[in-house]
């Protein structure tokens, strides 16, 4: 009996440190490469970049669009942020999916939407549009009521009506800087429509003061360290993984919160995925499938500086439930397309991308909660094991910590988005904690997902918002409990 | 083994511990100097502002104090500069900023020029290119040959060269030497004056395809008249795309005389075609061009439809047009595109 607990224990111990291994060389390659890109453009004056681009014509016109559901204490603040872009040609589409709030009623009053007879062509199939608003005052702003179907479907029905080739899709609670569209849009530009999507960088705007849609230059962090350890997590996947994914065209997530696409491509591929609970990457995933099975070269970008802001959970329970989602969203749309996983048919996206999303993103937090199940398991069996447990104790250690740490020390090299020794020393000592209480936190919701995803339960996981700008923070206090 | 795994592991952590330290000290200090840079350059700016006004507009002769005695100022004085030519368009200011620059700043740059660093090389290429730096065309062209260049500063070295010299990079154009993005095949081109568009009217043939194309869309935004014969002529291209973005030209262009050249088109079995030639008929008085537009109102193609309509509504009459149309018509498609279009009414 003790030779097979003794066998099992040598076995899932050597796995997991393996495992611990393997992943930890790979995430400092990526952060090394990372670090080598973001250098390069470093002292680079940006806005002379910026304002090439400006000039109407070789710009392509883009439809926005704003999916939003409940979303009253937000949408103002958004539509403004939109309104504020700077980008030579675009319609902004405010999809309202059936809010049972007064999201379309502040609409309407705030930008006096008349109502317009409007045919859409329906090029992907979408929950029936009910009226569609055009603003008196901005004529490019459009509100569609639609029945309610979900965030996918509403974005398929703003797709509908754009009448633009490229659209952005925009979550309702987040705030785009004013140079992002341009700065997104710069790829798609500069490869001759080579690159049919782009996705921007999101950053966590709370505790910032916004303005009529405009972030203030004040960046003084927050206190919470729930919403710390979250601009910590950004800062740590956008330095390893993102930068060095994208510039492998490996991409299979660009932010839902802040992308543009080739509409032509969307349709083609059937638009969002009313199904799946990740829309976002299932498009994504959904258009390098399409890519490769017609032999189309095409790309898809993501671009390290444009800012969106967007503002993260501050409660737990609240995050608990989007990281549930997130993670839900990424199991289904592996699992839907797991014919692509080391299938040579789709190049490195299934021999690289789709083994390192299943290994790494998708089960990787079964692989650690089994770590930490091991240690405990292994401070109870005595001396025998308890090597190893310390051994892999200071594994997630340089995992969770060390390499958090780093992500921030070199993001504030480079790209010093939130500028400030006091900032600064905030996000290096807290990321230092990150191992001993967020990680496994995150890792347990994440786990939990899998059960989720085994009882087959959705939702529009919405998440309650408290505004980001001092007025609406107010009028959310006003309201009633 | 395991214990010399724990020691080298505990070991290793802090060692990158120590490094951690060692890096924030660095970046605090590193963000501390620039922070001071920057408000020195804040503090030049506030207190020799209006002094610069005087100078740039023409009050005084140049002070001693405004030529640059160090880096700092010098960048302090491109953001002056720079922030004079995005918000005032007064040539003799730009006069004034172009003869500073190349007497002053060209040094400066020339340095920047042939840094180590890419970035700095873009920056001096983008002020080369602001400040009309003349006098730093030669080294360019050294720049030019340099074997480690990127394709953003090769582009930039062709926007160099189209400014100041306008035959040579003609002849490199028409060569297609180099494979250009739409983006900056038409940046370039838009940076031409019209003659000289004119010219290159007659060498068309030389460029690459997709040059072709772009050309004629540079000429649609450019919406001289003097073009109109050269896409007119090109409607009887035989090459679709061509005839289509002369369509299109001409619609931006927008005065049209002669309504035979299009009436072809109304037919043609290319659905943009069709398309632009909704949009075209819009600028003729509608007596004239309504029974093509009532054609084209019942096209199969859902846009063909719609900018037919547009064109109706925006004519003179067109709306009472419109109006009987939906009564007497039977086909369902074009009444209900008529009918979005008279009810949009604000902004299209």
């Amino acid at each position: 009996m003790s030779a097979v607990v003794d066998f099992l224990m040598r076995f899932f111990g050597g796995f997991i440190l393996i495992y611990m291994c393997v992943i930890i060389v790979t995430y400092t390659g990526m952060l090394i490469f990372a670090l080598i890109e973001m250098r390069k453009q470093y002292k680079l004056d940006k806005t002379a970049l910026d304002e090439d681009y400006i000039d109407a014509f070789y710009s392509k016109p883009l439809s926005i669009i704003i999916p939003a559901y409940n979303e009253e204490v937000g949408v103002v603040d958004s539509i403004h942020s939109v309104l504020n872009l700077k980008y030579p040609q675009t319609e902004l589409i405010v999809v309202n999916d059936g809010s049972t709030d007064k999201t379309q009623e502040i609409v309407i009053e705030q930008f006096k939407m008349k109502k317009i007879p409007k045919v859409v062509k329906e090029q992907i199939k979408s929950k029936p549009i009910l009226n569609i608003y055009q603003s008196e005052i901005h004529h490019n702003l459009y509100l569609i009521e639609k029945e309610n179907g979900g965030k996918a479907d509403a974005l398929n029905a703003g797709i509908n009506l754009a009448k633009y080739p490229y659209f952005c899709s925009i979550d309702g609670d987040s705030i785009l800087d004013e140079k992002s569209l341009l700065r997104v849009m710069k790829p798609i530009i500069m490869s001759n429509e080579e690159v049919i999507a782009a996705g921007g960088n999101v950053r966590i705007a709370n505790g910032l003061d916004v303005h009529m849609g405009s972030v203030y230059q004040k960046r003084e962090l927050p206190n919470r360290p729930l919403v710390l350890m979250q601009i910590i997590e950004y800062t740590r996947a956008f330095m390893m993984g993102r930068i060095s994914l994208a510039k492998f065209n490996l991409i299979l997530i660009i932010s839902g919160a802040f992308s543009v696409f080739a509409k032509e491509w969307v349709v083609k591929v059937g638009g969002y995925s009313v199904q799946t609970i990740g829309e976002d990457m299932e498009l994504v995933v959904k258009l390098h499938r399409y890519l490769y099975e017609n032999k189309v070269k095409k790309r898809i970008e993501f671009v390290p500086d444009p800012v969106c802001w967007t503002e993260a959970p501050e409660s737990l329970g609240v995050l608990r439930k989007q990281r549930r989602r997130w993670h839900q969203g990424l199991i289904e749309s592996l699992a839907k397309h797991k014919k692509m996983t080391l299938n040579p048919k789709y190049g490195k996206i299934g021999m690289i991308s789709f083994p390192y999303f299943w290994m790494v993103e998708c089960f990787g937090p079964i692989i650690e909660l089994g770590g930490h199940i091991y240690i405990i398991v292994a401070l109870f069996m005595g001396k025998v094991y308890f090597e190893f447990a310390l051994l892999l104790a200071l594994l997630f250690i340089l995992y969770g910590s060390i390499l958090s740490a780093f992500s921030v020390l070199m993001e504030t090299w480079s790209v010093n988005v939130y500028s400030g020794t006091k900032n600064f020393f905030k996000l290096i000592l807290l990321s230092l904690t990150e191992a001993f209480w967020y990680r496994p936190l995150s890792m347990i919701w994440r786990c939990e997902a899998f059960i989720q995803v085994l009882l087959g339960r959705k939702s529009w996981g919405h998440m309650k918002r408290v505004g980001l700008s001092k007025k609406t923070r107010q009028k959310r206090r006003d309201l009633p409990k | 083994m395991i214990e010399i795994a724990i020691g080298s592991l505990i070991k290793g952590i802090g060692a990158l511990l120590l490094i951690l330290v060692i890096l924030s000290i660095y970046i605090v200090l590193h963000n501390a100097k620039k922070n001071a840079t920057a408000e020195k350059i804040e503090i030049y700016i506030q207190s020799k502002q209006d002094l610069w006004y005087r100078y740039l507009s023409d009050e005084i002769p140049l002070p001693e104090e405004l030529i640059p005695k160090n880096d700092i100022e010098i960048k302090a004085i491109e953001e002056i500069f720079l922030s004079y030519l995005e918000n005032i368009s007064n040539s003799d200011i730009k006069e004034k900023i172009r003869v500073f620059s190349n007497q002053y700043l060209s040094q400066y740059y020339s340095g920047l020029l042939f840094s180590r660093r890419w970035s700095l090389r873009m920056n001096a290429l983008h002020r080369i290119i602001s400040f009309e730096l003349v006098s730093l065309v030669d080294q360019c062209k050294k720049l030019e040959k340099s074997a480690r260049l990127s394709p953003e500063e090769h582009y930039l070295l062709l926007i160099i060269r189209s400014k100041f010299d306008e035959e040579g990079f003609i002849k490199e154009f028409s060569g297609n030497a180099v494979e250009l993005s739409e983006y900056e095949c038409k940046k370039l081109l838009i940076g031409f004056n019209s003659e000289t568009l004119l010219r290159l009217t007659r060498q068309i043939k030389e460029f690459s395809e997709k040059c072709q194309y772009y050309f004629i869309d540079v000429l649609g935004i450019r919406r001289n008249l003097d073009f109109l014969p050269f896409l007119e002529d090109n409607l009887r291209h035989e090459n679709p795309e061509i005839r289509i973005r002369s369509l299109k030209a001409i619609n931006e262009i927008g005065i049209v005389s002669n309504l035979e050249i299009y009436t072809g088109f109304i037919n043609s079995p290319i659905w943009e075609e069709r398309l632009m030639v909704a949009k075209i008929m819009g600028t003729f008085p509608l007596e004239q061009a309504y029974p093509y537009l009532e054609q084209l109102l019942q096209d199969e193609n859902w846009w063909v439809r719609s900018n037919a309509a547009r064109s109706i509504v925006h004519s003179k009459d067109g709306r009472s047009r419109l109006e009987i149309f939906i009564e007497t018509a039977d086909d369902q498609y074009a009444i209900d595109m008529a009918r979005e279009v008279l009810g949009e009414g604000i902004g299209q």
